[in-house]
């Protein structure tokens, strides 16, 4: 590769879109980043989830560092799953750079339709308001002790409060996703949006934004695994990566505006495609 | 250091305790720090041509080409942002004695160093 190698250029203009889409939906990007890499340019599938699991931290990040100041990501609900979901990372990770390949590429050409098919399936986020404006503001030590909060609804609908409920269940299915994102090098926010929209409760931009702070320390927990493993390339991963931080910028600046149903429908028919392409190009190998 | 830490976090979330904001600034610092360092190695690697090579731990002072030491250094700051940034918040909690989420990020720490070690150990 030389600066001016279309490759370059490529892997570049990858980690923007994919930061993007990924700060838009709640998810990392990697859905999109391990794809591409394998069927576009031809990495080692243990090559492009080490490369996509830096970019997953770089769009947890980036689009936190913008969600943390709407106040849209919960912490307290975030690190309480994240003590499980990053045991499943690390489990993933070690299980991922021990096994045959083609099983990695078939399991994700599975998680990817079964989150497109969940994720269609969503409940429509205004079912799960106490009404709207009518909450109190909620100061931080209100919550002490609590997995609860408030949100500014973006739409002008006033202040929404919110509670997790079926907390244990929520765990379990972040468990799961975390031992999917260490094998998939995806964040697992496309398991872990649906798990605290549809499980727990929680609004669907609370979510989001709440997965979106995880998915970059699960992503960390299984990442040093395969740099130890002779799987991370620094040079290919830089450009991924430094798309992917311009790309989560722009994106989480546009959801805070976005509505919810849209969201749902982008996040399921991209993931519908990716899935579709994986199962195409693993019978035209 | 124990008491600079919440310093810092009272100065940066002005005069009432701000962990999220806090947690802001560690995270935009990562994100500049790690982009710089990449960004550099992108061009030092670019110009000095030939194959991509994996770089392990042990390799981190004498990787296969130029450029590869400050892409690895990019790379390792910005892995670390969200548990910098965890420590962070696990001071605000401390300090508005929310000590039960302050244990819950204090064990997230832990199992953050737990895959480092098993990582390191190959």
């Amino acid at each position: 590769m030389t600066i001016a190698d279309p490759m370059l250029i490529g892997l570049l203009v990858l980690g923007i879109g994919a930061g993007a889409l990924g700060a838009l939906v709640g998810i990392g990007g990697g859905v999109v980043i391990v794809p591409v890499l394998l069927l576009v340019f031809g990495f080692d599938v243990r090559v492009a989830v080490a490369t996509s699991l830096l970019a997953v931290v770089a769009t947890s990040v980036a689009a936190g560092s913008v969600h943390l100041g709407t106040g849209l990501a919960n912490l307290r609900i975030g690190l309480s799953l994240e003590v499980v979901t990053i045991a499943g990372g690390i489990a993933g990770g070690l299980i991922a750079t021990s096994i045959d390949p083609r099983f990695l590429s078939v399991l994700l050409a599975v998680v990817l339709g079964v989150s497109a098919a969940l994720l269609l399936k969503g409940r429509d986020e205004h079912g799960l308001r106490d009404g709207p404006g009518d909450a109190e503001p909620i100061e931080a030590h209100q919550t002490v002790g609590r997995l609860a909060g408030t949100y500014q609804d973006g739409h002008g609908g006033g202040l929404v409060a919110y509670e997790a409920r079926r907390v244990p269940a929520g765990a379990s299915l972040a468990l799961g996703a975390g031992a999917l994102s260490g094998m998939l090098g995806v964040g697992g926010g496309f398991l872990k949006v649906p798990a605290m929209n549809l499980v727990m409760q929680l609004p669907l931009k609370v979510s989001a934004a709440t997965s979106n702070f995880m998915v970059g320390l699960t992503a960390l927990g299984s990442l040093f695994i395969y740099i130890a493993r002779g799987y991370f390339y620094p040079y290919p991963a830089a450009p991924v990566v430094i798309g992917v931080m311009l790309g989560g910028l722009v994106g989480a600046r546009l959801q805070h505006r976005s509505s919810p149903n849209v969201l749902r429908l982008v996040l399921s028919g991209v993931l519908t495609i990716v899935a579709v392409q994986l199962i195409l190009g693993g019978a035209g190998a | 250091m124990a008491t600079l830490l919440p310093r810092v976090i009272e100065r940066i979330g002005g005069d009432r305790v701000h962990p999220r904001s806090a947690a802001q600034v560690v995270m935009r610092a990562g994100l500049l720090v790690a982009s710089l360092l990449m960004s550099l190695g992108i061009v030092i690697r670019a110009a000095a041509g030939g194959a991509a090579h994996p770089v392990r731990f042990s390799q981190l002072l004498s990787a296969p080409a130029p450029g590869d030491q400050l892409l690895m250094a990019g790379a390792l700051v910005l892995a670390l942002t969200p548990a910098a940034q965890v420590v962070v918040v696990l001071v605000g909690w401390a300090r508005i004695r929310d000590f039960r989420y302050a244990g819950v990020a204090a064990a997230v720490i832990g199992m953050i160093l737990l895959g480092m070690v098993l990582g390191v150990r190959g």
